[in-house]
């Protein structure tokens, strides 16, 4: 410890010491006798020995090599500017993403979170995401494995703005949340305070927090909002607090979840059983969550000799960790790829600049040769090719950092993402990390091989070659499988007249309307709409085409989305009955399947008269309709079963109307028409193709991305070959005017050059085709509107690879001319 | 170890024992490197002499080493040289480095008189 205080100290006076070394040594030098004075030897040398022993030499080296190194790189500014751009974009882009996802990670920064679990109701057989005011109330009250349970329900809609005449009402989505929730996800307001327990109680005054982007864009970003009040659905609610934007869930209002009947009239949320609450809880130190499961297992089991309707049979709380990753879900795979497809830019980036390393390398060869004959070590030459490189690559990941800041700054002005521009350490490591990496990648590999005896580019440049063909094609073949895919995804018919349909749903749980109640209310409802005019038809159904929620069964490892609806389902639906026959009004006990679940359930026999196998057990199949996605966009093979409603399933029902004309115009139309029944109500009108419309914009944005990533790795590519062909065109300059005077013709000069670039170049494409057809694979599964993908398409491949063949032709276009155009003359002078 | 075949010339020193001769010269008062070489060399009768080229290394490395400490001073000819003081460190050094060497050389004459 003392040892290196005194080198450090060293270091910090080195020039006065070493200037006294200089005179100590003179001194010694003029007191020997004269005749031995030649004795003493090379003073510089001698002082150089002495230095060594304090173990800073490498420093010295190091500044040395970076000199030189700044040298060499301005003075070959072409070579520079091509690798920083090369090595910008490969860090920069995936850095990008990496900073938009970091900030998705962190959203909320949750404290201590391997004991914070999501709750969801399971049981043999059955699954439910959600739960209810009384069931959060029981678990709050008897489960000892927890020491909070959160409630939260967000999304829901509501009506902002001063209830004075004039005043343009504004829709805006509330969140309601138990006061834990915010301690318990590590919220911190972005002013004021979050909602306490004190904000719970039955005479406190209604608080409120408001979101971040909401404060800015409503509010003004004014900070004397804090105290103030604002009308929710006509309700006064007092101001305390912001919600920083970094908080996932983007609710516009926040308020503590026993509020909810303040300003939703007529709810009945804390006591009845159909409201839809996302349940979290921390467990207590020490509780495992698969310990948590077993008490729940038995607490539901007493709730269930209460409420025999309400649980079921053998339920029990499933707890997971809300930042587990299941590694065999769809969410992780698609993450995966995501990472790896962006991740593989940078490789393609530093293949490509090992090329250009290599290529460039061969033209210094006389350098090193210099360099080595004059006694240089092979080990310093690396290190000194590699520190160029190194400092290349840092240089890069600067200008990274800043091209990522850019990036995310556009983003945000879209309002894409809310990443902070202020890049945090993560950010920092993962650059610098990346830029080492890249250095090592591209840069020691060449240097060995520059540094050997007999410098020849051979098999590294093959691998380097052969990888950034190999990642263009991949991303090649995605994009254009995936522009396929949407094509037919744009000209796939979903099985139903989805361009005139529009659905309402009343939201009459949320208002505490009972069963019968609320059927009387759809029948009015249905009654009214049914007289407007270009009205159709109108059906009743649990859920509406292609909204959020969905229902189903799981059997034997596939999906069976399902929805409960009425005998006028097919009519305004547009679907058409293929075998059997349609429901009787008030009919039970039977089922509907499309001919996709038939094929599933029964591939060998008929399906009617046969019993849906899952639980609980029992409809019979009396009718085969037409294949219709209709709960989930674009998919090709839906598996869709249809039972008829049963009277508890009002409340939640929606209305599906099918008009003549454009379905937009609906929208008001029908808001009016419910809520003229009763106008505490706040509908939902959702017009089908929008949504439709929407599925089509992701997966345009899928598309983009990738494209976006394609093209850079194209380019990348392009510029990678281009620079190959050069250097091979001027290595062999005298040896193609020797060809060229011997009579050879230009095919055969562009045979010659591109004849390196063969092998990598099949190798590449065929690993890429395979890669690309993997991940394709992947994206299938994972985004549903890709379903249709089909890997084994030839056209996508025949596409990328005449697009890649057009890719090298342009590449070496330039240098190809110039080795066509070579006065053999001047080129047997050349060197 | 270069033993060279006439005794009473010259000798390269024993490898590793230059630090030992250092510290022991150093031990009876501060000098300087010139001090020091010609010392060792006159003290061994002149047997011993010491490379310019080891001595300044070795100084350098007996200073990171915290055994001497360096100072400086007046010449007699009124120059400015810096002469090299033993510490407390240094002397311990020498005391253990003086028992190993005695331990190896009574090792080497027990053999050298078996032969």
């Amino acid at each position: 410890m003392r040892e290196l205080l005194r080198r450090i100290s060293y270091l910090w006076n080195r020039r006065r010491l070493e200037r006294e070394m200089a005179e100590e040594m003179a001194y010694h030098r003029e007191l020997m006798s004269p005749d031995r004075r030649t004795n003493f030897g090379d003073e510089l040398r001698l002082r150089e020995d002495a230095r060594e022993i304090w173990g800073w030499t490498w420093l010295d080296r190091l500044h040395q090599d970076l000199t030189y190194g700044a040298r060499v790189l301005r003075n070959a500014p072409g070579f520079t500017l091509t690798a920083m751009l090369v090595l910008v974009l490969g860090i920069g882009v995936p850095l990008s993403a990496f900073r938009v996802v970091l900030t998705d990670l962190q959203g909320g920064s949750v404290p201590d979170p391997d004991s914070l679990v999501r709750l969801t109701r399971r049981a043999p057989g059955a699954h439910a995401t959600n739960l209810t005011y009384p069931e959060l109330a029981f678990y709050a009250a008897n489960a000892k494995s927890f020491r909070n349970v959160i409630g939260v329900s967000g999304g829901n809609q509501a009506i902002f703005g001063e209830a004075a005449a004039g005043s343009a009402p504004e829709s805006i989505n509330v969140a309601f949340a138990t006061s834990d929730y915010f301690s318990e996800f590590g919220i911190v307001p972005a002013l004021g305070r979050v909602l306490t327990s004190d904000d719970e109680r039955p005479d406190a005054e209604p608080a409120a927090v408001i979101g971040e982007t909401f404060w800015q864009r409503r509010l003004g970003g004014d900070p004397a909002v804090i105290g103030r009040c604002i009308r929710v659905n006509g309700k006064l609610l007092r101001v305390v607090g912001v919600m920083p934007r970094s908080a996932k869930p983007r609710d516009e209002v926040w308020m503590p979840l026993v509020r909810q009947p303040y300003v939703v009239e007529g709810s009945a949320l804390l006591t009845d059983w159909n409201s839809a609450l996302e349940l979290y809880g921390r467990l207590r130190p020490g509780v495992s969550p698969e310990a948590s499961q077993q008490e729940t297992l038995a607490l539901a089991a007493s709730l269930r000799e209460q409420w025999p309707d309400h649980v079921w049979k053998g339920e029990y709380l499933e707890a997971r960790l809300i930042l587990e990753f299941d590694s065999n879900s769809e969410e992780f795979k698609m993450v995966l790829t995501s990472t790896a497809l962006v991740l593989l830019l940078l490789v393609a980036a530093c293949a490509n600049l090992g090329t250009l390393v290599l290529a460039r390398g061969v033209a210094r060869e006389r350098e090193i040769r210099v360099r080595m004959a004059l006694g240089a070590s092979r080990l310093r030459v690396v290190r000194q090719l590699f520190t160029e490189s190194l400092l290349l690559a840092v240089l890069s990941g600067l200008c990274a950092l800043v091209l990522s800041t850019v990036v995310l700054k556009v983003m945000q002005l879209q309002h894409i993402s809310t990443a902070s521009l202020v890049p945090d350490w993560r950010a920092i490591a993962a650059t610098f990390g990346a830029a080492i990496m890249a250095a090592l990648v591209f840069g020691l590999p060449a240097a060995f091989r520059l540094a050997s005896l007999v410098p020849r580019a051979g098999r590294a440049r093959t691998i380097y070659l052969g990888a950034q063909v190999g990642v263009s094609c991949l991303l090649l073949v995605v994009s254009s499988l995936l522009v396929n895919s949407r094509q037919q995804l744009a000209a796939r018919d979903p099985g139903f007249d989805y361009r005139h349909l529009v659905w309402i749903s009343p939201g009459l749980q949320a208002h505490g309307y009972g069963e019968p109640a609320a059927q009387a209310y759809l029948d009015q409802l249905r009654a009214r709409t049914a007289a407007l005019p270009d009205v159709k038809a109108t059906s009743q159904a649990c859920l509406g085409p292609w909204g959020d929620l969905h229902m189903g069964a799981d059997w034997m490892g596939r999906q069976y989305a399902g929805n409960c609806v009425d005998p006028q389902f097919l009519d305004t639906m547009g679907m058409r009955l293929v075998r059997g026959r349609n429901f009787w009004p008030n009919e039970n006990g039977v089922a509907l399947i499309n001919e996709a679940t038939a094929r599933a359930l029964w591939p060998d026999e008929d399906a009617l008269g046969n019993s849906l196998p899952w639980n609980p057990p029992g409809q019979t199949v009396i009718g085969v309709v037409q294949n219709a996605s209709t709960a989930y966009v674009g998919d090709p093979e839906p598996l869709e079963f249809y039972l008829p409603p049963s009277r508890t399933d009002a409340p939640g029902s929606v209305l599906l109307v099918r008009v003549s004309g454009s379905p937009r115009d609906f929208v008001r139309r029908l808001q009016e028409t419910a809520r003229g029944l009763d106008e505490r109500l706040q509908p939902t009108v959702q017009v089908v193709t929008d949504r439709y419309d929407r599925e089509v914009e992701r997966a345009t944005a899928a598309l983009e991305v990738i494209a976006i990533l394609g093209t850079v790795a194209i380019l990348l590519s392009v510029i990678g070959l281009a620079g190959l062909a050069g250097y091979t065109v001027a290595q062999r300059t005298r040896e193609i005017g020797l060809r060229i005077a011997l009579g050879a013709r230009p095919s055969h000069i562009v045979r010659a050059i591109l004849a390196p670039m063969r092998r990598p170049i099949v190798i590449g494409f065929v690993c890429g085709a395979l890669g690309g057809s993997a991940v394709a694979n992947v994206l299938r599964t994972g985004i549903p509107t890709m379903s249709g993908l089909n890997v084994f398409d030839p056209l996508p491949y025949v596409m990328a690879m005449a697009f890649f063949a057009a890719v090298v032709a342009l590449s070496i276009l330039a240098p190809g001319r110039r080795a066509t155009r070579i006065n053999p003359i001047q080129a047997l002078r050349h060197e | 170890m270069h033993m060279s075949p006439d005794p009473t010339s010259r000798t390269e020193l024993v490898p590793g024992t230059l630090i030992l001769l250092v510290l022991r010269v150093l031990d009876s008062g501060p000098l300087h490197g010139y001090a020091i070489a010609q010392r060792i060399s006159l003290v061994s009768g002149e047997v011993l002499r010491v490379e310019e080229g080891s001595l300044y290394p070795a100084l350098q490395k007996m200073l990171r080493k915290g055994w001497v400490r360096a100072e400086w001073g007046l010449s007699d000819t009124k120059r400015r040289v810096r002469s090299y003081r033993l510490t407390a460190a240094g002397r311990r050094q020498l005391e253990s480095e003086r028992a190993g060497y005695d331990h190896v050389t009574r090792a080497i004459q027990a053999v050298l008189k078996l032969a």
